[in-house]
Parts: structure tokens; sequence; C-alpha cells
């Protein structure tokens, strides 16, 4: 994999540039499009690292609409314009956890031995296999889980009214009952 | 015909698609589509535990991600046993609730829900391993929050379902636990004491406390028991079916199940065996302090529970099926004739209303007198004595203390449940227009506890029947005490002494039927105790503070943390 | 430096500064950009995996991942949205007390 250095030191660095501009950037309007040019680079990464199908995903799914729905939320809101700058308590904070986040993940991966390369195919056929057959369960899985997140934005976003006392709302409901039977 | 019972779970389910559907157009005849059920059940279960033998059904790789993840059903004496229990209890609690629910406009929704419960206790019961028996597990403790929960816009439902649901999720997660550590090809729930199964990690001991937690969650054991007397905020009729003759009777059964695993881990029996005795003295003593009627019964059925547990804890687990079989006729027996006075007072439920209108329901006062009468075990007449009287002698044989704590709480069951029926029925009637008598529902309500009447009398003697008959699952057994025998007696006298002085204490004018309140005012020291237990979580709970950033930080600081702690310590 | 060292160090290093974003931002919504960023460099750690090992149903796992992230902005971005509703509210701090 090492004749992809070159193009990989390219995306990393992409990467890298556009998460530190989401992290300092001052307007959230700015950092949405920080976000985006990251998640570009990134289905530039997965292009590179010749992973087809999460490439194309993660420009169609990712950068096409969740971004898009960032951007589109950022700019409906009402204060959406400006954003207080940190506080001392939270840079301190940010340093410490960052800092010791970098510090255990390389004491991690320095602690552990590299698995063996083997080559496979990653192709778009050999993805959709996998899909229906491995993780057939996990896939299908995912269906219930974004109803479950429509319903459960919908119900976020529901104002909450009174419920009534279910004895009057019987009495309609059996009324109507009645005048629908005929 | 043991073939056509391993396929028992859907024998509902035509009824519950009609009900639900609403098939007999006319809200009078609601429900009556789903009377089939139940009665298929009971028919195909007992021509099934008479001709005998058994027949399994397996689909391999139904759930590939589990180590044990075939799907198995497994029919044999045993599960046909129970399935005539739960078609008998469930046939005629069918029938009662024609009458107890027929002036409810949700008369369809609870049967549908019926329907359910039905098919998931079936399926819990035909469950041949883990996998399977999970899900039983959770249909049935579903069913159960929803029939409980059934009056939607009575204060109070939905906290007892809820808390129902509480108890059965630690169960679940016991089960949960239990299935992902039985090794692979371990295969059947009946092979659970085999080599191969208890060689996963904790042996056959952490099996056996997994198995025992989630009995004990269903079946409202030592500290679980919270959940059944609230349950009884539910329609009488599901109080009768789930909580006293068949959903509670789950854990008991699978126990039973598995009792070859209970013997190669003697200390997680002895354990089953002393809360089962804990549960049955301490529910006892609840009881005699109930206001409500219901509450009264409900504690009854834990105290009952108990003593199977402790006949399954000292190593025979015969004893304990066998009470559960008697038990489950005279206890739906008992909270059936208690629904017919309630539903007589208008709904009603505390004994201080209710004092004295038992008298005016002749079906019910002689039902609950008879169930009172197998309760306390009296001898030959009733069923009680026969299965009561094996587990007190199986217990003074294995493990003499046990036997001997339940000998003298046999004293407590007649206290409370004369307490009961002297309240209800025999004190002197305090208003003759306080309760109403709607002839057309009472009819089915009548009629369909004379079964269960008959039942608590005659279903002792098939003792020794069941015995030879169960002698495939279970193994050999040890054989059952002849009757009438001296324990039988002592237990008897001890219970119709119970029994005797309370009906004479609460007969006395001066009786107040309301002793839920007392004057105790705790000491200082208890009052230090629960202030300091309050003082520590008030300030464990300033650390949810709310404020995003801080749980942001914990919670990566804490990654790391962990992660530097794992590295240092390869 | 190899190349898997370095896309590997481009992993972790997109997380740390992801959750440093987390603690810097308090506008709810750069909050939940900063934590998407942590989401994909957890995804490029996994479609490295694949990558090396050579297997497809590694790639499925970070498609689904993607899926993932799609519906947790959906609800996060609802809940932002609904916190703005009932007052402006430019400091996630502040959100400490909300009910309901």
């Amino acid at each position: 994999m090492d004749d992809l250095f070159g193009p990989l030191l390219v995306g990393c660095a992409v990467a890298l540039a556009s998460a530190i501009g989401v992290v300092l950037a001052r307007r959230p309007i700015y950092a949405a499009i920080f976000l985006l040019v990251h998640s570009l680079s990134l289905a530039a990464l997965f292009g590179i690292l010749s992973a087809t199908m999460v490439a194309v995903g993660q420009v169609i799914i990712y950068s096409g609409a969740i971004v898009v729905l960032f951007l589109f939320v950022v700019t409906l809101l009402p204060s959406g314009g400006r954003e207080l700058g940190p506080t001392g308590s939270r840079v301190a904070a940010g340093f410490i956890a960052g800092g010791g986040l970098v510090v255990a993940l390389a004491a991690a991966l320095a602690a552990s031995s590299p698995p063996p390369t083997t080559s496979g195919d990653l192709g778009i056929a050999a993805v959709g296999r996998s899909l229906f057959s491995t993780v057939l369960v996990a896939f299908e899985l995912t269906a219930p889980l974004l109803l479950v997140a429509i319903i459960g934005a919908v119900v976020i976003w529901r104002r909450h009214e009174p419920a009534p006392r279910t004895a009057p709302v019987q009495k309609v409901a059996e009324a109507r009952r009645v005048v629908m039977h005929r | 015909m043991m073939g056509l019972l391993a396929w028992a779970w859907v024998f509902t389910l035509p009824g519950l698609v009609l009900t639900a559907l609403g098939v007999p157009r006319d809200r009078r005849y609601a429900g009556y589509a789903s009377l089939a059920g139940p009665v298929v059940l009971l028919v195909v279960a007992v021509v099934a535990l008479l001709g005998g033998g058994s027949s399994s059904v397996a689909f391999e790789n139904w759930l590939p991600f589990l180590p044990d993840g075939a799907y198995r059903a497994l029919a044999d004496e045993l599960s046909a046993l129970m399935l005539a229990i739960l078609g008998f209890v469930a046939a005629v609690v069918y029938v009662y609730s024609l009458g107890y629910m027929a002036d409810d406009p949700g008369k369809r929704r609870f049967f549908v829900y019926l329907d359910l419960f039905v098919a998931s206790m079936a399926l819990l019961v035909l469950a041949g391993n883990l996998a399977v028996l999970l899900i039983g597990w959770t249909g049935v403790g579903i069913s159960s929050f929803l029939l409980i929960s059934f009056w939607r816009d009575r204060p109070g439902t939905l906290s007892a379902g809820l808390q129902a649901l509480a108890a059965n999720a630690v169960g679940d997660g016991a089960l949960l636990l239990a299935a992902s550590i039985v090794p692979t090809g371990c295969g059947p729930l009946v092979t659970l004491s085999t080599q191969q199964c208890a060689a996963g990690p904790g042996g056959a001991e952490l099996l056996a406390l997994l198995l025992f937690i989630a009995a004990a969650a269903k079946s409202a054991q030592g500290p679980l028991y919270f959940w059944l007397p609230n349950a009884m905020a539910g329609p009488t009729p599901i109080s009768a079916l789930i909580h006293a003759a068949t959903m509670v009777a789950a854990g008991v059964y699978v126990l039973v199940r598995t009792h070859a695993l209970l013997e190669l881990a003697p200390q997680v029996s002895l354990a089953i065996a002393i809360i089962g005795t804990a549960t049955a003295i301490a529910a006892s003593l609840a009881s005699v302090f109930q206001a409500n009627f219901k509450k009264g019964i409900a504690y009854s059925t834990i105290a009952q529970l108990g003593y199977m547990f402790a006949g399954v804890g000292v190593g025979a687990p015969f004893t304990g099926l066998f009470h559960l079989f008697t038990h489950a006729s005279f206890k739906a027996l008992l909270f059936l004739a208690a629904g017919i006075v309630i539903h007589g007072a208008g709904g009603r439920e505390s004994l201080a209303e209710l004092r004295g209108l038992g008298r005016f329901f002749a079906f019910s006062l002689w039902g609950f007198l008879i169930g009172s009468l197998a309760l306390i075990g009296t001898p030959l007449v009733t069923a009680g004595s026969f299965s009561k009287d094996a587990i007190i002698d199986a217990a003074l044989a294995n493990q003499p203390v046990i036997g001997w704590i339940l000998l003298l709480g046999v004293t407590m069951t007649g206290l409370y449940i004369g307490r009961l029926f002297g309240i209800v029925y025999l004190a002197p009637a305090a208003d003759q227009h306080a309760v109403h008598h709607d002839p057309s529902a009472e009819r089915p309500m009548n009629w369909s506890i004379v079964p269960l009447m008959l039942g608590s009398i005659v279903l002792g003697y098939l003792g020794n029947w069941l015995r030879t008959v169960l002698s495939g699952p279970l193994g050999p057994m040890e054989p059952l005490p002849p009757v009438p025998n001296l324990t039988g007696g002592l237990a008897f006298t001890l219970g119709a002494l119970g029994f005797v002085v309370a009906v004479w204490y609460v007969r006395r004018p001066e009786y107040a039927a309301a002793p839920g309140e007392t004057s105790y005012r705790a000491d200082a020291w208890v009052r230090a105790i629960a202030d300091a237990g309050y003082a520590a979580s008030a300030s464990l709970s300033r650390i949810q503070s709310g404020v995003l950033t801080r749980y942001v930080f914990g919670s990566v600081v804490a990654v790391a943390a962990i992660l530097l702690i794992r590295v240092s310590l390869r | 430096m190899s190349s898997e060292g370095l896309v590997l160090a481009t992993a972790v290093g997109l997380f740390a500064i992801g959750s440093v974003g987390a603690l810097l931002h308090r506008h709810p919504v750069a909050m939940l950009m900063s934590i998407e960023v942590m989401l994909n460099a957890a995804n490029l750690l996994i479609v490295l995996g694949a990558r090396v090992r050579g297997l497809a149903d590694a790639e499925s796992a970070a498609l689904i991942v993607l899926v993932l992230a799609a519906a947790e902005a959906v609800i996060g971005l609802g809940l932002a949205l609904a916190l703005f509703r009932r007052k402006l509210v430019p400091d996630i701090d502040e959100a400490a007390e909300v009910r309901g």
C-alpha cells in the first residue's frame, strides 16, 4: 500500500486541516462549510483506500444529505449567525481532554502489533454480497432505526398539549362510531 | 397429538386476529371469537398428556448470531401438563370475563390482550432452548403490562404496569445473560446439566443462579416481590389468570424443567429454598395487614409461590410442580370469587367498603370457602392438602429447619385467609343496597367458577397418577406421602386454628376492617439511617448537572483513562 | 512512516480534534458538527481495517455506520431546534435545566 503514500498524505492533510477549521470557526456557517470539505476529503481517502462503495456513500449520504441538513439548520436558526468564544475553562478542558486522548490512543496503538496485510476484494459486488449474507441482520435493522429516528424527531418537535380526560373523549368516539354505522 | 401440541402457541392466534378485526360485529358478543382458543388448547393438552410421549421441533440457524440460536420447541408430558393448566384456567377466565367485562368499552382490546398472553405463555412452556424461552418470557411480560394498565384513565394502573415491567426486566436481563454464556452446541434446555453445558464460564452454579434470578423476578420472590400486589390494579380476571395461576408459575416451571442443573449446584438450591421460605413467611405476615381485598389474596399468591420454590430448592421439584397444579385451581377460584363481589359492589376493593357484602353472592361465598379450605390444606376434601403436605414432607426429610418453618407458617395462612373470608362474607352486612345484582353478567361469572370449585376438590387425587406420567421428564421421584398422614394433619390443624381465630376476631363489631395505618413512629436511629441515605444520594446526584460540556469532558477523560489502564496492565 | 501508520495517526488526530471541538464550541449545532468529525474518524479507522484485512464485511459495517450517522444527525438537530424554539440558546450550558 506504500505506493499510495503520496495521495494519502494529501488527503489526510486536507482532512486534518478542515477538521481544525470546524473546531476553530467562529460562525457556525463557516464550521458547516469546513465540515463539508472534511467529509469530501474523507470520501477521497476512502476512494484511495479502494473502498469504492463507502466512498460513494460518503459523498451521497454524508456530504450530500447530512452536511446539507446541517447547513439548512444553521441558516434557519434565528441566532445561527454568531457564536461566543470559548471561555478559559473550556479551553483548558479541551487541552486536557484532547491531549489525554491522543496520549492514550497512541499508547494503545503502540502497545499492539499490527495485523498482517491481506488483500481482498473490496469492490461494490463484494460489499453487496456481504450486506445480504453475513451482515444481513444489521443491515435490515437500519430500517427500523431510521424509522425510529424520524418518529423521534417528530415527537421532539411536537408541542405538548395537555391531554383531555379520556372519559369525554370516549363519548365522542362512541357518537362518531354510530354515525359511521349508518 | 404431541406433535400438534408442539405448535400449541398458535391456537389462540386466530381468535386474536378475529377479535382484533372485530368479527362479532355486535358489541355484546365481542370476544366470543376468542373463546375457542383456550378450549382447543385444553383438549389437545389433556389428550396429549393421556397419550404420553414427546415431540420436538427444531429449526437450526434461526438466530445465527447467538451461540445457541436454533428454534427449539419441546412437547412432552411436562409441557402437556402446564398447557392443560393454562387451557383450563384460561377457558374459565375467558367465560368469566364475558360477564365481568360486559359493560367495559375496552372489551375487545381485553380479549386481544388475553389471546396474546395465552400464546406467549404457551410458547414459554414449549420452549426447548433459552432463545425461544426468552421470546415467550418477554411476551408474557408485555401482555402482563398491557393487561395490568388496562384501564388507562384510572390513577396508578400505569405505574403498576411499569413496576411489573421493571421486575420483568431484571428477569429478562438474567435470562439474556444466561442465554449468552451457555456454550455453543449445548442445545436444548433439558440438557443444561450435561458436562459441556456446565463447562461454560461460571459453570453450573452461575447458570443456575441466573435462572433462579429470572424465575424469582417472574414469580415475585425475594426482593422482586414488589410488583405483584400492585398488579392488582388490573381487572380481576387477569389477576386470576396471570398473577395467580399461570404467569407467576412460569418461574417455578423453568426451575422444574432445569432441575437437573439445580442438582449440580447445591448451594444455589439451598438459596432457592431459603428465599422461598422467607418470602412465604413474610408475605403471609403482610397479607394479614392488607386493607385491600385483592392485595390480601395477592400476598397469598406470593406466599404459596414461596412454598413451591422451597419444594424445588430442597430437591423435590415434583412437589413444587404438584403444588403449582393444585394452586392454579384454588387461587384462581379465590380471585374470581372475589371478583364477583367486587363487580357487584361497583368496583370497590377495600375491605372496609366490602365488609359483609359477600353474603349476597352465594356462588362467590361457596367458591371462596372451598378455595380457603384448599389453601389451608383440608385433607381429603380439598386438593391443596395433597400438594402442600408433599412439600412439607420433602422439606422435613431434606432440610428439617425449612420444613418446620413451612409447617408453622400454615398457621398464618389460616389467619390471613380466615380474616379475608370473615370480613367479606361472614361479618354482619352493612347495607343491602350497597350491591347491585346484574343477572346477565353474573350468570357467566357464577357458572364459570364451578369447574374451579370441582378442581380444587378433586385435582389432589391425581397426585400419584401425575407422578407416574411425569417420570419421563422428571426422572425418578420420591413417593408422595400417604393420605392422610401425621404432618398433613398437623398442618391442617394449625391452619384451621388460624382460620377460626381470624373469623372469630373479625366478626366482633368493634373490629375496624382497615388496619393499614399504624401508629408506629420511627426511632431516632432509624431516621438517622434514612437521612444518611438521602444525603449520600443527594450528593451523588449532583453529578447529573445537565451541563453537556461536563458530560463530554467526563466521557473523553474516562475513555483515555481506561485505555491507559488497559495498556499499562498488559 | 508507512501508509497504514499515516492513516492511523490521522484517524487518532481527527478523533482528538473532534473531542476538543465538542468541548470548545458553545453553539449546539457547532458541537454536533464536532461530534460528526469524531464519528467520521471512527469510520476512517473501520475502512482502513477493511483495506488492510481485505474484508468486504468491514466495508459494509462502515456503510452501516454512515446510516447511523444520518439517524444521529436527525435526532441531534431536532433536539437543537427544539432547544431554540423555547428561547435563544447560544450557549449549550444554559440548557442544563430544560425539561420535557
